[in-house]
């Protein structure tokens, strides 16, 4: 490195520095809250948490099983999006057009669908067999929620004690595009592992002894 | 100024994006000067934090296809078979994500008893070795599968044309599917095959056919033998089998049943083994002929009922202590054995008629489902050499061996081959001098079978896709066969056919197939052959015995390393000898008496040179407890081609003055100091002349400290200097059980009584008694945990990182030698020193007992390591190289990759106790005993080592802990260990000392 670089780099660094003193409200290092980047497709959580009310764990299946509640496979959209190609009111106003023109209804296909058909390597129209059908590649999703590596979260435990997605994830079913709606900071981890921990007195199963919440180091830092 | 909850709606940090552009002042909708102070103040400094906070925009794919069978980040295990070395122990590897990160032993495997040796968990390291060639070479070339095959076919017609030889030169092939194909190969082109293994047994195959008409190893049923007397063989070490020698031997070591078997052990050098026996004495090499003519003249008497002589014994410096064996040996005749190492025939026909007059076949010895781990002919190997010499070879094919670099006679006569093809899965002495290197895949690669115990197979499965271009030497034979099988094919045809029916078929061979693969094994029940006849006329005479004072070489394999085929694996190259704790060299060994007459110390250098060998090797010199005075011993398996890529493998250090160069290797290679005699490959025959060369080179040992006296004022009440270690012997245990613990000084606690277990507390207990050092758990918490290896200069300076270690201390003298081995690991003491000297409360107490170590609050103080009783604190000087993107596959994502600055120690695998409980807590229930297994735990073969919850009273670990010979190291500290040790306990007569640590 330069010399007048890094002097330019620490003189950076003073500055930022003394700007998180002057503001303290600001966030901390690492603190992703409210990041929201745009997607490569735009999926609406509204529509399919919200107005369908689809399960979180049809799709984040992984949530039940472990420490992931893991990125849906295309293969998970396609099973529904195998017989949905397109939005109820596009549809219908294709069924309108064609009715009046008094033809039978085409098929129609959403822009973002048809990216997504295109990541699954699926052919829509299965009467068009020239239609060139790419090999199926994953979908380069930005990753929104993310702890850091040092930080071991098991999403299982946190599913099985019946705390529900929202406590973390905040109101997905009303979000357009996926927002980290919390700060997933140490602090606000234990803020809410201290509120719920138990003492529990012996091992017998009923005494709720494997709901204990810890606030143990080792319970996240492994 | 403003909260950002005042700003306007897009300047919140919410929208701040560093992918996203937002922040540009154009955008602001109040184009005020406040507002663009608003920004220039808050907006453009969280912009700048954003930029350099927010985690870079991370894409995260998924497979298109969702798999039933795998969740993301959800552990799995296959069942496979491991190829470390020819023993074929069964595994389970733990994969993640389509990746193995840890191997374990497979507990469903009938002869292993669950356990796996140190070679065996460092195996998934070498899986991810970058030095691994990437598909067919030809001379250095890269060459696709196509274009080698073709060659080799043009080749072999040619040399078929001319009537030309092949010849197939491999280890011992553990695989039948394998050795089916090698047959229908050498079949259809008149060649031969020629087996040979670096570590030799071939004697005992030998003396086994001459005595028995089959040759094979029998297989060594320890766990019904009440004496054991052992010359020389380290069958817990370094045997053919120790991890099944290791369970078998461990079962009739546990003195709380009030009976323990008798272990005699009569070697020249330390072996893991002899440290282990309950009477060891020194033998030379010369002696072992004579001892076992003098032990079978007596068992001889007293099977005759005539009175017992053995002038044999004259030759033999222990003749009382060989006569007091026999009794032994012949009063459990039928519980009772004699094995031999050393690769000498005559002795090991010896042994065979003492285990003939011992009945010790069809109890011990079982011939009948024999062993099938060791199959090389030296003889025949020799006779290839000739051939080679004379230029009789045109084809040489050389598949899981390396002879140019272990096999001195072979190595001499490659030259003569006409055309070499290696299968050998990197350039190593003996590739290099091949056309073509046809690369086999790694084991955890492929598919396959090993038969290891007959009637018995361990089924290998791919547990990743292949990290290379590789092709089996099954696929690669079938293929020049004409045979378009693919590689899985080729096994599960072998399976079908031959398996399935003997193991009783019923189910459907698909379903049968798939259960198989799921357990990994398959026991054919009914499969025994008949146990064979014994042939006494095999046994000439033993010839003239004479005094021999000759000073010999005696060339050893190390636990880990074996015969040199693992020397590119660091973790092997890092664990300490458990002999003697010397880690990334070899050295000559000697006795004290000897050194001091040399006039050398420990690190000196001497020169040995034979008249028979060309060249010397200078090395450093091992002052080794227990040794032979006329012995001098060097360690095979060091001096390999390629290792010096671990020159650089230290961080970049000021001062640092590497002992290992570029160009350099580590050690030296012994094995050109073999000696084929008799028609057998020795190991112990050379006669040496030792001198003293200037120079000294300081080996790097993780352990200088050998006895450990409390002092004076520590000292338990009553002045009783009290071992770390407690020993005692078998007569006195079951005298008194609590025998050889000295009494506990009472302590005043200084610190309240507040440590409150509502849950669970977790401890351990380590049984000493059966506690052999073989460090299998060394290198298994190496793979679980992440410990980064240091190299040479670093453990020199006392900064290795294992979380732990095996401390060795020596009882008795050298003529009486008796080894003990403690397992150090941290004590996540209740009264821990550590926590209260820590000023940033980096380590503290988890309300289940453990002693937490906080990576990311540790400052680096190192006063816990100074504070620590126990010596268990590991400091991470350096970033250790993590730069090897393949090596850092094997890493356990489940543990964190500590860096520079901080303190590191055992956490009793906190992670295992974290999935153990998640898994209980998804499943509604409690975690049951057992349910968790540390990494150390799950390895060791002899089961030394419980960890459990002290809270629940029935747990092994609880009734471990309230036994009678349950103690903890350093109680006199007061400090309130998790981790306690059971007495060790020797089975000799009470006379004997008890406290000689």
């Amino acid at each position: 490195m330069h010399t007048s670089t890094k002097v330019f780099a620490i003189s950076a660094l003073l500055l930022g520095g003394s700007t998180i003193i002057a503001n303290s409200d600001s966030r901390l290092m690492a603190n992703n809250k409210g990041y929201s980047p745009e997607q490569p497709i735009t999926y609406s959580h509204r529509l399919h948490a919200g107005e369908l009310e689809i399960n979180c764990l049809y799709c984040h299946y992984g949530a039940e099983r472990g420490r992931h509640a893991g990125i849906p496979s295309s293969s998970i959209c396609m099973n529904c999006h195998s017989v949905v190609a397109d939005g109820f009111d596009s549809i219908l106003m294709e069924k309108v057009r064609a009715e009046t023109a008094g033809e039978e209804p085409k098929l129609t296909v959403s822009t973002e669908l048809a990216k997504l058909f295109d990541y699954a390597g699926w052919n829509p129209d299965p009467t068009d067999e020239s239609a060139a059908v790419p090999a199926a590649q994953p979908i380069p999703w930005q990753r929104i929620h993310q702890v850091p590596d040092f930080v071991y979260f098991d999403h299982s435990v946190h599913v099985a004690a019946g705390q529900a997605c929202e406590t973390c994830h905040g109101p997905v079913q009303s979000m357009e595009r996926m927002r980290q709606e919390t700060d997933l900071s140490m602090g606000w981890c234990i803020d809410c592992h201290r509120a719920n921990e138990a003492t529990p007195t012996s091992l017998a199963p009923d005494n709720d002894l494997h709901r204990h919440v810890s606030t143990d180091c080792v319970t996240c830092h492994l | 100024m403003k909260t950002p909850q005042e700003l306007p709606e897009e300047l919140k940090p919410a929208e701040l994006n560093p992918v996203e552009s937002v922040l540009l002042p154009g955008e602001a909708t109040d184009p005020s000067r406040r507002a663009f102070l608003q920004m220039a103040g808050f907006g453009i400094a969280s912009a700048t934090l954003a930029g350099c906070s927010r985690a870079p925009s991370i894409i995260a794919m998924a497979s298109p296809s969702a798999s039933t069978a795998l969740t993301p980040g959800v552990p799995y295990w296959v069942a496979s078979a491991c190829a470390g070395c020819s023993s074929s122990c069964g595994i389970l590897a733990r994969c993640r994500d389509g990746r193995p990160i840890k191997l374990e032993g497979n507990r469903d495997q009938l002869f292993t008893g669950g356990g796996l040796c140190s070679t065996g968990q460092a195996q998934v390291l070498s899986l991810y070795d970058a030095q691994r060639i990437n598909g067919p070479q030809e001379q250095g070339e890269s060459r696709t599968w196509e274009q080698a095959d073709s060659a080799m076919r043009a080749l072999l017609g040619a040399i078929q044309g001319k009537r030309g030889s092949v010849r197939l030169l491999t280890g011992t092939v553990t695989s039948p599917s394998t050795q089916l194909q090698i047959d229908s190969f050498l079949a259809q082109c008149g060649g031969q095959h020629i087996e040979y293994d670096a570590l030799s047994f071939s004697a005992s195959l030998d003396a086994n056919e001459a005595t028995h008409k089959t040759r094979v190893l029998p297989r060594i049923k320890l766990e019904h033998a009440d004496v054991i007397a052992s010359f020389g063989a380290d069958f817990l070490g370094t045997g053919y089998s120790p991890v099944e020698h290791s369970a078998g031997w461990a079962a009739k070591r546990k003195p709380d049943s009030g009976h323990m078997s008798r272990h005699w052990q009569f070697e020249s050098i330390l072996t893991v083994t002899g440290g282990m026996a309950d009477e060891r004495h020194r033998m030379a090499p010369s002696e072992v002929l004579p001892a076992l003519a003098g032990l079978l003249e007596l068992l001889s008497c007293y099977s005759k009922g005539s009175e017992a002589h053995a002038p044999a014994l004259e030759f033999v410096d222990h003749g009382a202590a060989i006569e007091r064996m026999a009794q032994e040996l012949w009063s459990y005749r039928g519980k009772s054995v004699v094995l031999c190492g050393g690769n000498q025939f005559k002795v090991q026909l010896l042994a065979n008629q003492a285990n003939e007059l011992l009945g010790a076949y069809g109890g011990v010895l079982d011939l009948a489902k024999p062993s099938l781990q060791k199959r090389g002919d030296d003889r025949a190997a020799a006779a290839l050499a000739k051939e080679l010499e004379a230029g009789r070879v045109d084809l040489l094919l050389i598949a899981g061996c390396n002879p140019a670099y272990d096999r001195p006679d072979i190595a001499a006569a490659l030259a003569g081959a006409g055309t070499i093809v290696s299968f050998a899965d990197r350039v190593d002495e003996t590739s290099e001098l091949a056309t073509w290197i046809l690369p086999e895949p790694h084991f955890l690669e492929s598919w396959g079978e090993a038969e290891p115990v007959h009637g018995e197979w361990v089924l290998s499965q791919p547990t990743v896709a292949p990290l290379f271009n590789g092709r089996s030497l099954r696929q690669t034979l079938a293929t020049w066969n004409g045979d378009s099988r693919e590689d899985r094919e080729l096994s599960d045809d072998y399976l079908r056919e031959v398996v399935y029916p003997q193991a009783g078929g019923g189910a459907k061979f698909e379903d049968f197939l798939a259960l198989a693969r799921q357990r990994g094994t398959i026991e054919a029940p009914t499969s025994r052959r008949s146990q064979p006849a014994f042939d006494a006329g095999a046994i000439r005479s033993v010839g003239e015995l004479k005094q021999d004072e000759s000073v010999r070489l005696v060339l050893y394999p190390k636990v880990g390393l074996q015969g040199g085929a693992h020397a590119h694996n660091p973790w092997l190259q890092e664990l300490p000898d458990p002999v003697s704790h010397i880690v990334w060299d070899n050295y000559a060994t000697f006795s004290s008496a000897h050194a001091e007459e040399l006039g050398v110390e420990e690190g000196d250098l001497v020169r040995l040179s034979c008249a028979d060998v060309d060249g010397v090797m200078e090395l450093p010199v091992h002052i080794q407890a227990g040794q032979h005075d006329r012995v001098v011993g060097v360690a095979l398996g060091y001096g390999r081609l390629g290792t010096d890529r671990f020159a650089n493998l230290a961080p970049d250090w000021i001062e640092a003055d590497a002992m290992i160069h570029p160009g350099e290797t580590i050690g030296v290679n012994a094995a050109p100091w073999l000696a084929f005699v008799g028609g057998r490959m020795r190991t112990d025959v050379r006669e040496v002349l030792v001198a003293k060369v200037d120079g000294h080179r300081a080996l790097a040992c993780t352990q200088d400290y050998h006895k450990l006296e409390v002092p004076e004022h520590l000292a338990p009440k009553g002045g009783e200097v009290r071992d770390v270690l407690q020993r005692t012997v078998l007569g006195g245990h079951v005298a008194h059980s609590a025998h050889g613990s000295a009494e506990h000084r009472a302590a005043v606690n200084l610190w309240p009584d507040d440590h409150k277990r509502p849950g669970h507390n977790w401890a351990m207990v380590v049984d000493l008694s059966v506690c052999t050092g073989c460090s299998g758990c060394v290198v298994s918490c190496q793979a679980e945990n992440n410990v980064p290896v240091v190299g040479r200069d670093e453990v020199e300076r006392h900064r290795e990182m294992h979380w732990l270690r095996i401390d060795r201390y020596y009882g008795g003298d050298d003529d009486s030698l008796r080894v003990s081995h403690q397992p150090m690991m941290c004590h996540h003491c209740d009264n821990a020193p550590c926590e209260s000297v820590c000023p940033v409360l980096a380590t503290v107490h988890s309300s289940e007992g453990l002693n937490q170590q906080v990576y990311n609050r540790c400052v680096g103080t190192r006063y816990c390591a100074n504070t620590c009783p126990y010596k268990v604190r590991r400091f991470n000087w350096f970033d250790y190289p993590r730069d090897d993107e393949h090596a850092n596959h094997a890493l356990n994502p489940d543990v964190t990759v500590r860096s520079r600055g901080v303190m590191e120690k055992c956490s009793m695998c906190a992670q295992r106790i974290q999935e153990a409980k998640s898994a209980a807590h998804r499943e509604g229930r409690v975690v049951a005993d057992g349910e968790i297994q540390t990494a150390c735990q799950q390895s060791c073969p002899t089961k030394a080592i419980v960890f459990g919850d002290l809270s629940d009273p029935e747990s092994e670990v609880s009734i471990a802990m309230g036994g009678p010979r349950h103690y903890r190291a350093l109680e006199e500290l007061n400090v309130r260990p998790s981790v306690g040790y059971l007495t060790e306990v020797r089975n000799v007569a009470e006379t004997e000392a008890t406290h000689e640590g």
